[in-house]
């Protein structure tokens, strides 16, 4: 595997591409998914990962069981987030009706919008992967080496520059706001 | 490291007005002046012997023709020989400045009357034109102005317009590098909300700028 900044910031570029692809209009609603994921876990890792670390382990039995609880929290959280943003993807969420800026402003905003997304999609699952000793290389993934830039990147990431809940609760809020205002 | 911050806002700003000029003139007359500006500098510079030589050339034939040569005047011949040269090598680049700043402000001229404004509307392509027109003549005319005010930045100048216009590009992206690590190292403790904020005010702009649907 390569550099983990190539890895993330591969999956982040194909996001944006995404966004771009669907129009700013439809990114929205997948913003508001991928922050609730992002609020929902943040808040329960905070609040209660002893809890979810001993019912994880209750429930695996045998050599599942025996693995080491970073590992099992990592691939849970990330996992779980994962499903959220296909949910937010694939599913169906709030719509903004409206039709978006002709290009290239429409274009533009698409890229930041998805842009966004891929930011806190890549940097939530790099976060998983690093607090919780990368999981990830176990399957030959990922090599858990980091070089400067990616040590820059860390500094970066979406919970490290926002590492309360309570604050991904703001845009989600007035994004809804925005929606029912019309 | 400590002027960076006030040297993008600077560099900003200077983009920013490019970008309004560009706005009002429309996306035609910035595609002209650009395609004129840009390829002409580029052309002159390349050729700036040729075109040299072109001009002494005709420069002799006037002479030539004062001294009648073309009415048969045999001593004209002689005078040729001795005609002095109007452009000697060492002032090439400043004739091919002086050509060039003459046909670009003669196609800004000619851009104003001649195109109509039905034909070049504005728009933020324009802007996005105009703005590179401001970063070619930045990297034409900052290192001649530089030099202007320290005469020994002269010996460091680029070769070429290219390379000058491509090293301004470098600067100042490592500037913008500079300043967006100081302003994350001031914003430390405020860091949440300067992020939250950016991220709230690009959502709100995207989710105002639908348009209801027909």
């Amino acid at each position: 595997m390569g550099a983990l900044e190539i890895y993330f910031g591969t999956i982040a570029l194909i996001i944006a591409l995404v966004g771009v692809a669907r129009g700013y209009s439809k990114e929205l609603g997948s913003t508001m998914i991928i922050m609730v994921g992002i609020f929902l876990l943040s808040f329960v890792e905070q609040q209660f990962n002893p809890t979810v670390q001993r019912l994880v382990t209750q429930a695996l039995r045998g050599e599942l069981a025996e693995m080491d609880p970073p590992f099992l929290l990592g691939t849970l959280y990330s996992t779980v987030f994962v499903a959220m943003v296909f949910a937010g993807y694939a599913g169906q969420v709030i719509v903004f009706d409206g039709r978006p800026l002709p290009p290239p402003q429409g274009t533009i905003l698409s890229l930041l919008i998805g842009g966004l997304n891929g930011y806190l999609v890549a940097g939530t699952l790099w976060y998983f992967q690093h607090v919780y000793g990368y999981p990830l290389s176990r399957f030959g993934l990922v090599v858990p080496d980091l070089s400067p830039v990616a040590q820059a990147l860390l500094r970066i990431l979406p919970q490290a520059v926002v590492p309360s809940p309570t604050w991904w609760m703001i845009p989600i809020a007035v994004l809804l706001l925005m929606r029912v205002r019309g | 490291m400590s002027d960076s911050i006030e040297l993008t806002i600077a560099f900003l700003l200077y983009l920013l007005l490019f970008g309004w000029i560009g706005y009002r003139r429309g996306l035609v007359r910035e595609m002209a002046v650009f395609a004129v500006g840009f390829g002409s500098y580029l052309f002159l510079w390349r050729y700036a012997n040729a075109l040299r030589t072109l001009i002494n050339l005709f420069w002799k034939f006037l002479y030539f023709a004062r001294a009648g040569g073309l009415a048969g005047n045999g001593d004209a011949l002689d005078l040729l020989r001795e005609a002095p040269n109007l452009v000697r090598p060492e002032q090439t680049s400043t004739v091919v400045f002086l050509l060039w700043a003459a046909l670009l402000l003669l196609t800004y001229l000619v851009t104003n009357m001649l195109v109509p404004d039905t034909v070049s509307r504005p728009g933020i392509r324009a802007a996005l034109v105009g703005m590179v027109n401001g970063l070619v003549y930045l990297g034409i005319f900052l290192p001649l102005l530089a030099s202007l005010v320290a005469p020994e930045i002269r010996d460091r100048l680029p070769a070429s317009p290219e390379e000058s216009v491509l090293r301004i590009l470098g600067r100042t992206w490592a500037l913008f590098g500079d300043s967006l690590d100081l302003f994350w190292d001031a914003s430390s403790a405020q860091r949440p909300f300067v992020f939250m904020a950016l991220v709230i005010l690009l959502l709100v702009l995207a989710a105002r700028s639908l348009r209801p649907a027909t």
